[in-house]
């Protein structure tokens, strides 16, 4: 199973942003723009997984969450970050939210949910 | 082997799944008779998109004709609308929908500076406080209310998968991976991310 929530990203939403543009001009139909943005999950969600090698760590406070239907929707006040690895460097946020879908369900058996 | 470091930025993770999308496609294009040139023309926009948002620093379109795209200069390196960028070049992209960011730190920037701005707490300083001894007003109720509506939006997002999310008493850990991150405008990705935060 690939996951959608990364069309909701710079790279996602340039792609998507291309594909109306392309529609509107006729040049290919929603068809095959579907087929691109089904490639592009499965291609995204593959490369986050296999081809980084980039840790980070992060203190904050927690100031609120949500869960529903399997997603975790956190807010966090005040957050540092901290890229570990060889060129450690460091940064603050002062309010950041994390969308998190379960990553134990990503693999290739599809559950219904 | 260097290819395999380069991808551990933004900018390389990006060039490869740009490449691999558009090599995966290329059959589906072509059984539907679609032009290979809309193929290399969804490339070459896909990339320009990317150097316009302005959120990858060392992201650059393979293709050389988008580097005049990338001269155009703003302030703080912050995103700005893209149709408002096009209009500047003067280019094709007339068409389609946008997104427009908007920064909360600088909005309320504006409006701090605006507060200081002497003559205008001078002329109206003495009809506010009139007005509070004739009706007081609870303004703290207005307060709270446009603070829960407010308390999901953020401009500083992370995508990503969780392997846990645990709590103990009111320290929470969060175990995440494969995330995409736009802090103040700029991308950021992780395999792994692990995050300490406390609850009170």
């Amino acid at each position: 199973m690939s996951y959608q929530l990364y069309r909701n990203t710079t790279l996602g939403q340039s792609l998507q942003e291309t594909l109306e543009e392309l529609i509107q001009t006729q040049q290919i139909d929603p068809d095959l723009a579907l087929i691109v943005l089904l490639q592009f999950d499965k291609t995204i969600n593959s490369a986050l997984a296999n081809r980084l090698r980039t840790r980070m760590s992060f203190k904050g406070h927690l100031r609120t969450y949500r869960f529903c239907d399997s997603v975790w929707t956190l807010i966090v006040e005040n957050a540092e970050f901290r890229e570990t690895g060889s060129d450690t460097h460091s940064f603050k946020v002062d309010k950041l939210k994390v969308v998190a879908c379960d990553g134990k369900t990503s693999g290739l058996e599809c559950k219904e949910l | 082997m260097a290819g395999a470091g380069k991808e551990s930025t933004p900018a390389g993770l990006y060039h490869y799944v740009i490449n691999d999308v558009i090599r995966s496609i290329r059959q589906s294009f072509l059984n539907r008779g679609v032009d290979e040139q809309v193929l290399q023309e969804l490339k070459s926009q896909w990339e320009l998109k990317i150097v316009q948002s302005r959120s990858v620093k060392e992201f650059v379109a393979e293709d050389q004709r988008t580097a005049s795209a990338s001269n155009v200069m703003y302030p703080h390196g912050n995103r700005f609308p893209i149709d408002a960028l096009s209009q500047v070049n003067n280019t094709r992209h007339s068409k389609g929908t946008f997104s427009v960011y908007i920064f909360t730190s600088q909005t309320k920037c504006l409006l701090n500076n605006a507060s200081e701005f002497p003559s205008y707490s001078a002329s109206t300083g003495a009809k506010s406080a009139k007005l509070e001894d004739d009706e007081p007003l609870n303004t703290d109720d207005d307060a709270s209310d446009e603070d829960d509506i407010d308390s999901f939006e953020c401009d500083n997002v992370i995508v990503c998968q969780y392997d846990k999310v645990t709590r103990a008493r009111s320290k929470w850990k969060l175990h995440l991976k494969d995330g995409i991150m736009n802090i103040g405008g700029n991308d950021y990705v992780f395999n792994k991310a692990s995050g300490d935060c406390d609850w009170a």
